[in-house]
């Protein structure tokens, strides 16, 4: 039984039909990159695993469980953590607030010294603002979030867009090390170079249809799919 | 020409004012705040708080009771509400949201005219509470200036509630956020029962604690809804300290120009709504930007 099984989900805006009869699955401590073009369809993707979207038809299995139609803190609570693309710090509290509420209902919650431990940049601003923080410390600090709850799965939506190339590679490094110690992870990136270097296995999206599935080695070789849906 | 001491008499008054409309807006503003809902029936809240505490005190004589009956009245009431309607109406434009509690407090103040009649009724007021204090520059009802010292205990009750609980902790991340709130594993929807509760339970409260001060009237919350609105305007939507300095400062210009011309107390309340929207759109601690 993998981790998480999706479908041929199908799901919409509105009136507007975005993923069409998308499957996927995740094993257990893997990192599966999902690449593809702006507007292809991977934020939405995320969505739906994480019951922000509701899939209009198909299935989504976690941890054996269906979960499409149950809402994000139900979700939540059963192990899954999206990181979303704007981050969605709350500006309000203090970092180490921010972390606070994502432990509270978490019954496995990691222990804030782990969590500073693991990014000590954190530890240094624990009482800053979350709208004093830079890009950077944003981004520790929502991947530090989802963490603390100790997931079974973490969504990563775009975890290094707009940052400097220094804090990518710390951040990379970071969840390399999470992978290594069995985190599994899906990311979403358009820095696929960073994606497939953290990946095990990867999918490309194009127009809301899966249209490849590979390893990174794979997926680098392949010059026609690199071409058409990734734009390398 | 004023002289100092009605100055200071006024300048009190309206500090007793001002506490009152902080206590009764922070409920509006967290409401607001976290549920996104203009709730117009606030004023109604407040009012059947007095009509049950006035009751109450009738019955039994015993303040306490009154009080905590008429808190707890309204919270249940609160409750039920926002199960039974508001809920329905988290996902419609704001309009529509508008309408339902306007024609919920119609309905609620027009019930408690058929109970009580429209004739202006009066709480007793406690025994421990009659006759007066020497404040030095004034002689004050004794029973006002407790009633000041508990709107300052309970705003730094629901102080430490907001900034000290795990409930806190959630409304003001809700405030801010509901969904990522959501995707940390909370329940928003429960929150929101509990907020709109407490919210109303301020209301309800502070109703029962004004009722020996005002006369009791199904019509008494207009008033004060329409002055708790400026009070969240002046301090900035679903913000708790500006609820308190913006009920300060309302109370006060009210007060103060009633000095001069009561009739034009009202206007300078609008005046000075005007100039914060001029100059901080967002009121005194609200936050740029938000909706
Ligand atoms: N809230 C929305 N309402 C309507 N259309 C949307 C919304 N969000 C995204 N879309 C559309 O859905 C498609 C997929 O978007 P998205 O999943 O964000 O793509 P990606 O994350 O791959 O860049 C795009 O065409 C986008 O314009
Ligand atoms: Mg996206």
């Amino acid at each position: 039984m993998s981790l998480l099984d999706v479908e041929g989900i199908n799901s919409f805006y509105g009136d507007s039909h975005i993923l069409f009869d998308l499957s996927m699955r995740v094993e257990r401590n893997e990192v599966v990159a999902l690449l593809g073009r702006n507007g292809a369809g991977k934020t939405t993707t995320l969505n739906s695993l994480m019951g922000v979207v509701r899939p209009r038809s198909g299935t989504v299995s976690f941890n054996g469980e269906p979960v499409h139609g149950r809402q994000p803190f139900e979700i939540a609570r059963r192990g899954m953590q999206l990181v979303p693309e704007e981050r969605r710090i709350i500006g309000a509290l203090t970092v180490h607030e921010n972390l606070k509420l994502a432990a509270l209902s978490a019954p496995d919650a990691w222990s804030f010294e782990r969590i500073y431990e693991t990014f000590p940049r954190l530890a240094e601003r624990r009482r800053s603002g979350g709208k004093d923080l830079s890009g950077g410390e944003q981004q520790m600090l929502a991947i530090a979030r989802a963490l603390i709850r100790n997931p079974k799965l973490i969504l990563l939506d775009e975890p290094f867009e707009g940052l400097a190339p220094l804090i990518v590679r710390d951040l990379v490094r970071i969840c390399g090390e999470l992978a290594a110690a069995g985190q599994t992870f899906v990311v979403v990136e358009q820095n696929v170079v960073a994606a497939l270097r953290l990946a095990t296995r990867c999918y490309v999206i194009n127009n809301g249809h899966n249209v490849y599935e590979g390893t990174p080695d794979e997926l680098r070789q392949n010059k026609d799919v690199m071409n058409r849906y990734l734009g390398v | 020409m004023p002289n100092l001491s009605l100055f200071l008499a006024q300048l009190f008054n309206g500090l007793a004012l001002g506490t009152l409309l902080a206590l009764i807006s922070t409920g509006l503003t967290i409401i607001l705040g976290t549920l996104g809902v203009l709730n117009f029936a606030h004023g109604a809240l407040f009012m059947v708080g007095a009509y049950v505490g006035y009751t109450v005190m009738q019955a039994t004589h015993s303040f306490v009771l009154a009080v905590a009956c008429g808190a707890l009245f309204v919270l249940v009431l609160g409750v039920v509400i926002e199960r039974g309607l508001i809920r329905l109406y988290y996902e419609r434009p704001p309009e529509d949201q508008i309408l339902m509690t306007f024609g919920l407090s119609i309905v609620i103040v027009e019930t408690v005219r058929l109970i009580f009649t429209g004739i202006s009724q009066r709480m007793a007021v406690p025994d421990w509470g009659s006759g007066i204090f020497n404040l030095g520059f004034m002689i004050y009802p004794k029973y006002r200036l407790i009633v000041m010292i508990i709107v300052v205990v309970t705003l730094l009750v629901l102080y430490l509630v907001l900034y000290r609980t795990r409930l806190g902790l959630v409304v003001r991340a809700g405030i801010e956020d509901q969904r990522i709130v959501g995707m940390l594993g909370l329940n928003v929807q429960r929150t929101f029962m509990v907020v709109f509760g407490l919210g109303a339970m301020a209301a309800g409260y502070a109703g029962v604690i004004d009722a020996p001060i005002v006369s009791v009237t199904p019509d008494m919350g207009q008033t004060v809804l329409v002055e708790s609105f400026v009070v969240v305007v002046i301090g900035g939507l679903g913000s708790f300290p500006g609820a308190i300095l913006g009920g300060v400062i309302a109370g006060e210009i009210i007060s103060l120009t009633s000095m001069f011309n009561p009739a034009y107390s009202q206007v300078m309340l609008y005046f000075v709504m005007a100039l914060v929207l001029v100059l901080r759109p967002q009121g005194l601690f609200g936050q740029e930007g938000r909706e």
